[in-house]
């Protein structure tokens, strides 16, 4: 594939992205944005106030974790695009909820480890509710509204925020649970 | 039954925590999967992409602060960790530049600004405006002439007497007020 991804995966151009250097992250950011947002759409989601969601989200976490990308495992391409896919999977699977209906079958595919048949043992349960008792109140908030079929716009007005911060405070706990996970893996 | 269906899903996010990278052949079939519409493209990409860093470049909103830290002080704290430009920063909230030079350099007072433009920008970075208010000079306020007695010396002992210019006590209503139309009440409650 020759374009712009090829000049971004250039050494320079990721060490620039790794300073932070602001010209360098525009000029990715308004190249490949339409890209990364037909990506967002491609896992299922269709509302597009969720795909804006997920890929600006997706895009702030790249910010966030440019300096651990390691051009010998992949493509800058391949990085930024795995970033945006799970952010959209998470939302796509929020958006099934909320409609009450079944996850897209669009959204599974071989690259997520399959759903477990039955229940986590009660060593797993007792893990994972360990995790989430160690997260900050508001993030537990979000991930309970989720359990519990909150819709986004309920949530908002009950906390008195918008329903665009309801969006990105989920996306930001589900985030803080996940590296919860890995450290305690460690 | 609520905290199993919290277990089930705090499983599910245990099991897709670590998806191994997308090669470029999956990306290029996702893509062709999925037409390019127009909407796609945004004009105002890299300002939106500016205002979601600084919003979460903080883990939680700010609800204290140094003495004498200056709303600029926290502005250009959070420029040297992203390496925004004044200009990155004044297009995420759409204003001037000048704006934002003004704010950085502290020679103003914080409440000869418009209280809407510093709402949008506490609203960036996060403070509440417990914070903001702060910030705010206070200024001795003694209370009207009271009858003596121990209750009388009581109260005058526990009034707060550092209080806020009516000016600017005005002015940080109308700065909360706007934070409400904005439905930011985390930063006001």
């Amino acid at each position: 594939m020759t374009d712009l991804w090829d000049t971004f995966d250039e050494p320079g151009f990721v060490e620039r992205l790794k300073k932070p250097d602001d010209e360098a992250w525009r000029e990715l950011v308004e190249a490949k944005l339409p890209e990364l947002k037909r990506a967002a759409r491609s896992t299922g989601l269709r509302d597009p106030s969720l795909i804006e969601n997920s890929v600006s989200e997706g895009l702030r976490k790249a910010f966030k974790s440019i300096k651990n990308y390691d051009a010998g495992k992949g493509s800058l391409r391949g990085w930024f695009h795995t970033i945006i896919n799970n952010e959209a999977r998470d939302e796509a699977r929020q958006e099934s909820r909320q409609r009450g209906g079944a996850v897209s079958g669009i959204i599974s595919d071989e690259r997520q480890r399959p759903e477990p048949a039955s229940k986590p043992d009660f060593a797993r349960q007792v893990e994972l509710r360990g995790l989430f008792d160690l997260l900050k109140p508001v993030d537990q908030q979000r991930l309970t509204d989720v359990v519990e079929e909150i819709p986004d716009g309920e949530a908002a007005e009950r906390d008195g925020i918008s329903i665009a911060t309801i969006r990105k405070q989920r996306s930001r706990a589900r985030t803080n649970y996940r590296e919860l996970l890995s450290s305690g893996s460690d | 039954m609520k905290d199993e269906k919290l277990i089930k899903y705090l499983s599910e996010l245990a099991d897709t925590a670590n998806p191994r990278q997308l090669t470029d052949e999956e990306i290029d079939a996702l893509l062709a999967s999925e037409p390019e519409i127009e909407s796609d493209r945004d004009e105002n990409a890299w300002p939106k992409f500016v205002a979601t860093v600084l919003s979460g470049l903080h883990p939680e909103i700010i609800r204290s602060k140094r003495k004498n830290a200056t709303l600029g002080d926290f502005l250009k704290e959070a420029r040297r960790l992203t390496n925004f430009t004044q200009e990155d920063v004044a297009a995420a909230l759409g204003k001037d530049v000048n704006f934002i030079q003004l704010i950085e350099a502290g020679s103003l007072s914080l409440s000869s600004f418009d209280a809407n433009d510093t709402a949008d920008l506490v609203s960036l970075i996060r403070i509440h405006s417990d914070v903001l208010e702060e910030m705010l000079p206070k200024q001795l306020h003694l209370p009207p002439k009271r009858s003596g007695g121990p209750a009388g010396l009581s109260a005058f002992i526990n009034e707060d007497l550092m209080k806020l210019s009516k000016h600017d006590a005005e002015w940080l209503r109308a700065v909360r007020r706007a934070l409400r139309s904005r439905e930011q009440g985390d930063l006001i409650d």
